[in-house]
């Protein structure tokens, strides 16, 4: 059970959630149309919403993250799915939190820089690292190695097993 | 260690946390080339097709005006 009304979650998250589906969704009416698929969601299981498992923000995005790859699944098998999303193994909702983001900052900013741009644009913007490479201006083997390094410091600094 | 990036950063999409958005914002201000970002006063001088020249004729055709 939760403090919050149905309409304060509206009022929110509903940018969030618009904006988040927009970014992966073609066309105004398919985000709009997930955007209510969302909030019918949120409502109908708030009765049944755990303080104490997650913060309400990370409920709203694991609802709406797995709307989202169901709308792929069911209706656009054909079409790429976002690569952040491909991997539709369960969201960790104690990994996932603002305190978790401010860590991931940090652990970037400790990182040489060439490492840390490595990290977010492949990562982040989702680029191939061959990509990657070219807008460095290194070779494909100097940025795989790179890359290889920045994982081992991360995992190292967000404690990673 | 991917997975964990992966959701992270696909978590900073939604939740927008403003220390990490620092961080993203610097590396694209490293690789945004000769890109310039256009302001929401130019960006009504971008016609339809995308082409700010177009707009830009017409803003000069406007200043003509008496």
């Amino acid at each position: 059970m939760t403090s919050y009304s149905a309409e304060q979650i509206y009022e929110l998250y509903q940018p969030k959630v618009i904006s988040y589906i927009r970014a992966r969704v073609h066309g105004q009416a398919n985000a709009e149309d997930l955007c209510s698929d969302v909030f019918e969601k949120v409502f109908r299981k708030l009765p049944d919403y755990d303080p104490s498992k997650a913060a309400i923000g990370t409920w709203v995005f694991t609802i709406t993250r797995n709307t989202v790859i169901d709308y792929f699944r069911r209706s656009r098998p054909a079409e790429e799915l976002d690569e952040n999303l491909s991997d539709d193994s369960e969201v960790d909702e104690n990994l996932l939190s603002n305190e978790s983001l401010s860590e991931l900052a940090s652990a970037l900013r400790s990182l040489p820089q060439q490492l840390m741009d490595i990290i977010v644009l492949r990562y982040y913007d989702g680029k191939p690292l061959t990509e990657i490479a070219e807008m460095m201006g290194l070779s494909y083997g100097a940025v795989k190695l790179r890359h290889q390094n920045a994982l081992m410091l991360l995992r190292e600094k967000l404690h990673d097993d | 260690m991917e997975s964990k990036l992966k959701k992270l950063f696909d978590f900073q999409k939604f939740e927008d946390n403003a220390d990490l958005r620092q961080v993203i914002d610097s590396v694209h201000a490293r690789y945004s080339g000769n890109v310039t970002k256009l302001s929401l006063d130019d960006l009504e001088w971008v016609n339809a097709a995308g082409d700010p020249d177009m707009g830009m004729m017409n803003k000069d055709a406007e200043k003509k005006r008496p």
